[in-house]
């Protein structure tokens, strides 16, 4: 029979500037998977605790990278997905957008790809590009 | 197809370049053939650019001979093809009394080396002359003549004043073999051409071929089956100060038996130049050691103590082409191959002696029966490209009218616009590398060394030789920058 | 007969170099020109912006990672979109924009009075211009500290980059610097280079720094190393840079408490790049030009309350005054720096910090302060002080002195050199100063032991 195994963990919580130094007890059962999520301290706000579980358990980024443009004064625009997506995401994402061409002139906010493999985000551009 | 000239020189390094220049005047078909792909890449390239005044070397030597003419020359040279040149004078301090002897000893030596108004002077004098220099210097040796170039600018204009007046450049084209046909080889017989020079290029044949190699002249010299003689790698390490409001006077320690040791100097551009170290290491060697640029820092702080040396704005290393066992310079016609001229050995002082390097060899051929005879469409005259920075402000605003490229700067720290690069890229022979551009119009050269300015300067590459990003050089073949494009592609 | 060198040509007939007349020039369209040019424009002032590039945004445009705004827009935004969110603001106003231009000098003319008006000369491509203005904003950012400059050793082949440089070919121009890097300094520029490239497709073998601890921001650490799995090796740097045309590899050894590299400890690591994050310096030649004096431990000017330098109605904030870690301090910086200057150019300073002849007190750095911004204080006023620790500690406590005095002493906590601190300095402490008669303060940084 398998025995779950406890572990402390340190990270810095990146909700904020303050950046916390959260000390958290996770369970863990043999291969590894989370169990519970025992006890968070460290942080100075309940945004650290949540943080922590959501670490834990599926961490989530904003991704952020390039699209190539066409016919605009810059060569690429800066995208951005309008929310954390789960990390584990990003690779796939990448490879998603590499061929990837959009046309100036392109806003702030503009929807690059809508529903970002199935995570109801959308990619959206960083910055204006103007044609060139 | 295999091209014929009556002459070839091989190396563009200052001394093949400088023989092509004194040679283009007369009435011969000139072809410089050189390994890497652009001017001065060699010895010439890592060179502190001083024009010693010749108080240093052994009366008697041919070092001694070609020095202070060379020096001399530098006015002439640099008048008619447009490059800069400071003719500051220079002092060599001294800090105790044993210094003041060999100050003496070095005053005599340019007295019969032809140097003119060498003086020892006083702490006081030294002071007027050089306010920065270490007041610990009880006295030094005055030399007026003594200047300081760009030692690239000089062999790029050099050759390209050669190129102008018909002189073939053959670039990438590093010599593999000669052939050499039998024959007196004096020039008298039927003026077949005597040498064949294979390189990856294409081959080149000549009636009489040029040795300036530098530390490639024992190799081409053995290919050729004359002199036999090995080279000694004597590497040093230089390292360039940010610009200074006034560019220092040269200042040299006392010599050492093998080197002048580490020197300070202003730069044409008003950077201050510490120059170099001197170790024998493997031939090829142009890394930089930290115990050379300690050497260095500690070395300059010696004769300048306010100087920043915190204020690096680049390092880097290159090889004297030394000739094992002779400190001496090797200029003249091959005992064993006629026909072969050799300028082999050009150490320090290679860029001082240049012109007069040059002006020798056109009479060592001379004198073995080369028929030289004056073209009357020789132009000693090179134009300097437009130097955006140093223009004075109506000439700035007449070349932004003449073209919107001179307004567009693309180098921030030492104002080069768009204009000079592409100019830099059209001129003949023109750069075809990052380092080239930089060598011509200084952009890149500044604080940032590059950091803001190379992709644009990859971008102008790119337009005006009609290649793709990744086939942009920072240097020489190999020496890639970036790959292609990241997005945009499957 | 042709001449020597056309460049010596003084060709004499040129027509009168165009003027144009502000009340507050600011040079650089980057977040603190930006702020700095809208704070000015909201006092009242008439206001030009000079930007070298052809838009505004400065380095953010290619900062096209998370973690700007968080506490100017209170919500997390890319490099990009804070800079967008300030273009905007600007393009809604009558600042005027003079983009793709450079300047290439700053006269202040005779310095009679405080009436003095500063002559801005830039190049465009369709003609030289002049800029009047009786206040100038210097907002020029910062460089990049070179492999130069820390004196790397060995050969000088392609594949050398600041780190600066590779994210403008990776995020600006579309091209791939290379396959495998390394990369040296743990600077926030470093770390975030390091996921960049990662994301790219261009493997890190690993960040090595220098000092025992990672020198950018935790959340950078985490996010850009951690979740890649990218090693960062600490007390360890590149000792030579391997390779005749392109890097081949670097070496690297492990330094002592002295950071000096350690004999016998070098390892090979190959690779076809080497990107430097090590360090950013103000660029401040055109300051030093028209006279600025600068602070040798900030490499910006020294500055008073107003943040005024030394020339009357040239002011600085930004990058260009002392490195920051968070564009959003610099906005708060330059909005100060924009209200100041135009307050300068329409009263004639009569607003700027209530100036008293009585009130000169210079502030030096102490301890493990690294540096004191501001370099002057000129009234006896709240006064916000900046300044950046040497090395970490986890107890220390920040003292003002003024001679033996110890004038206020802050609460203990930790410090990090990745953070630009900022303290409240009150008034009554200067006033206190001023009534002992001294002529500086000191800012103090002092570790204490823990209990």
């Amino acid at each position: 029979m398998s025995t779950n195994v406890t572990e402390t963990l340190q990270f810095n919580c990146t909700t904020c500037p303050s950046e916390c130094l959260l000390t958290v007890e996770v369970e863990r059962s043999a291969d590894g998977a989370v169990v519970e999520v025992r006890s968070v301290t460290g942080n100075s706000c309940p945004r650290g605790d949540t943080f922590a579980h959501q670490e834990l358990t599926c961490p989530m980024r904003v991704l952020t990278t390039t699209v190539a443009v066409s016919g605009g004064d810059e060569a690429l625009l800066p995208v951005r997905t309008a929310e954390a997506i789960p990390l584990a995401l990003h690779a796939q994402t990448m490879d998603l957008i590499r061929g990837l061409v959009v046309k100036a002139p392109i806003r702030m906010g503009d929807v690059v790809l809508e529903n970002l493999l199935d995570t109801n985000i959308n990619l959206i551009a960083s910055m204006d590009i103007d044609p060139a | 197809m295999t091209e014929t000239f009556d002459i070839v020189i091989v190396g563009a390094g200052i001394t093949g370049c400088a023989i092509a220049r004194q040679l283009a005047r007369y009435d011969l078909s000139i072809c410089v053939v050189e390994a890497a792909n652009d001017i001065a890449l060699g010895a010439s390239k890592a060179n502190g650019g001083l024009v010693h005044a010749g108080y240093d070397p052994a009366p008697g030597t041919v070092k001694a001979q070609v020095n202070a003419r060379g020096c001399e020359l530098y006015g002439t040279w640099a008048q008619e093809l447009g490059f800069l040149f400071c003719r500051t004078g220079s002092m060599v301090l001294g800090f105790n009394d044993e210094d003041g002897a060999q100050l003496e000893q070095l005053r005599c030596n340019g007295l019969a080396n032809g140097v003119p108004e060498l003086s020892i002077v006083g702490p006081d004098r030294i002071h007027e002359l050089e306010p920065r220099a270490s007041a610990d210097a009880t006295c030094a040796l005055w030399c007026p003549s003594t200047g300081f170039v760009d030692p690239f600018e000089v062999a790029i204009a050099a050759l390209e004043n050669a190129v102008a007046n018909g002189v073939t450049f053959m670039r990438s084209a590093p010599v593999e073999a000669i052939e050499v046909a039998p024959g007196a080889g004096d020039g008298s017989g039927d003026g077949t051409a005597r040498f064949t020079l294979v390189t990856p290029t294409g081959d080149v044949r000549c009636r009489y071929l040029i040795n300036a190699a530098g530390n490639g002249a024992a190799n081409i010299s053995h290919m050729a089956g004359a002199e036999e003689f090995q080279m000694v790698w004597r590497q040093g390490n230089i390292v360039v100060l940010d610009k200074e409001p006034r560019a220092l006077m040269p200042l040299y320690p006392v010599p050492t038996p093998v080197s002048k040791g580490v020197i300070v100097t202003g730069t044409v551009h008003g950077n201050t130049v510490i120059t170099a170290t001197a170790a024998v290491r493997d031939p090829g060697d142009t890394q930089t050691y930290a115990g050379d640029v300690n050497a260095l820092l500690t070395g300059a702080r010696k004769l300048v103590p306010d100087l920043d040396t915190r204020r690096v704005v680049s390092a880097f290393a290159g090889g004297r082409p030394v000739i094992q066992g002779t400190n001496d310079f090797f200029i003249g016609q091959s005992a064993v191959v006629p026909g072969l001229f050799q300028a082999a050995g050009i150490q320090s002082p290679g860029v001082a002696s240049a012109p007069a390097i040059a002006e020798r060899m056109e009479q060592v051929m001379r004198d073995a029966g080369v028929v030289l005879r004056e073209r009357d469409d020789w132009n000693p005259i090179r134009r300097a490209p437009d130097d955006f920075d140093r223009a004075p402000l109506a000439r700035k605003e007449e070349l932004i009218e003449s073209d919107p490229a001179w307004g567009q700067i693309v180098c921030r720290c030492e104002t080069v616009p768009e204009a000079e690069i592409v100019a830099a890229i059209r001129r003949q022979p023109g750069a075809v590398s990052v380092e080239g551009v930089k060598r011509r119009c200084r952009a890149g050269m500044g604080r940032c060394q590059s950091g803001f300015c190379q992709s644009r300067v990859v971008a102008i590459l790119t337009r005006e030789l009609g290649c793709n990003p990744s086939e942009v050089l920072l240097e020489d073949a190999g020496s890639w920058l970036v790959e292609g494009p990241l997005k945009g592609v499957r | 007969m042709e001449e020597f060198k056309s460049s010596a040509i003084d060709c004499g007939v040129v027509e009168a170099v165009q003027t144009q007349a502000f009340d507050v020039v600011v040079i650089g369209g980057g977040p603190a020109g930006m702020a700095a040019a809208l704070a000015a424009h909201k006092a009242g002032a008439r206001v030009a912006i000079v930007e070298r590039e052809q838009h505004l945004g400065g380095i953010l445009r290619q900062c096209i990672h998370p973690g700007f705004g968080l506490s100017h827009f209170k919500q997390e935004l890319t490099g990009p979109e804070y800079a967008q969110r300030f273009i905007d603001q600007v393009r809604a106003t009558d600042i005027t924009l003079f983009l793709d231009c450079m300047v290439i000098g700053i006269d202040s003319g005779e310095p009679t009075e405080d009436a003095a008006v500063h002559t801005v000369t830039l190049m465009s491509p369709a003609s030289m211009l002049r800029l009047t203005g009786r206040a100038v904003i210097l907002a020029m950012g910062c460089r990049e500290r070179t492999r130069s400059e820390i004196k790397i050793p060995g050969s000088r082949p392609a594949g050398v980059f600041t780190a600066g440089l590779a994210q403008r070919y990776i995020n600006i121009e579309n091209l791939k610097p290379g396959s495998r890097a390394v990369i040296l300094g743990s600077g926030d520029i470093g770390l975030i280079m390091a996921r960049r490239c990662t994301l790219e497709g261009i493997s890190v073998e690993g960040v090595y720094e220098l000092m025992p601890y990672a020198n950018g921001l935790r959340r950078n650490v985490k996010n850009c190393l951690d979740d890649f799995g990218i090693p960062l090796h600490l007390s360890t740097t590149v000792t030579r840079v391997i390779g005749h045309d392109r890097v081949e590899a670097v070496e690297v050894s492990r330094v002592d408490e002295h950071l000096a590299p350690i004999a016998g400890t070098e390892r090979i690591v190959p690779c076809d790049t080497l990107l430097l994050s090590v360090g950013l310096i103000p660029e401040n030649e055109l300051s030093v030009a028209a006279g600025v004096e600068l602070d040798p431990r900030t490499r910006g000017a020294v500055v008073d309350q107003s943040l005024q330098t030394g020339v009357s109605g040239i002011f600085a904030c930004g990058n260009v005054l002392h490195v920051h870690d968070l564009a959003d301090n610099v906005t708060t910086e330059s909005e100060r720096a924009g209200a100041a200057a135009a307050a300068w150019a329409l009263d004639g300073g009569a607003g700027v910090g209530a100036t008293g002849p009585g009130c000169q007190l210079t502030v030096s750095p102490a301890g493990i302060a690294g540096y004191a911004l501001l370099g002057r204080i000129t009234a006896v006023a709240l006064t916000k002080l900046n300044f950046r620790v040497r090395r970490p500690v986890d107890a220390a406590r920040v003292r003002i002195l003024a001679g033996d005095e110890e004038l206020f002493a802050g609460k203990v906590r930790p410090f990090k050199p990745s953070v630009m601190e900022s303290f409240p300095l009150p008034a009554k402490v200067i006033q206190r100063a001023l009534d002992l008669g001294v002529s500086e303060i000191v800012l103090s940084v002092d570790p204490v032991e823990e209990a």
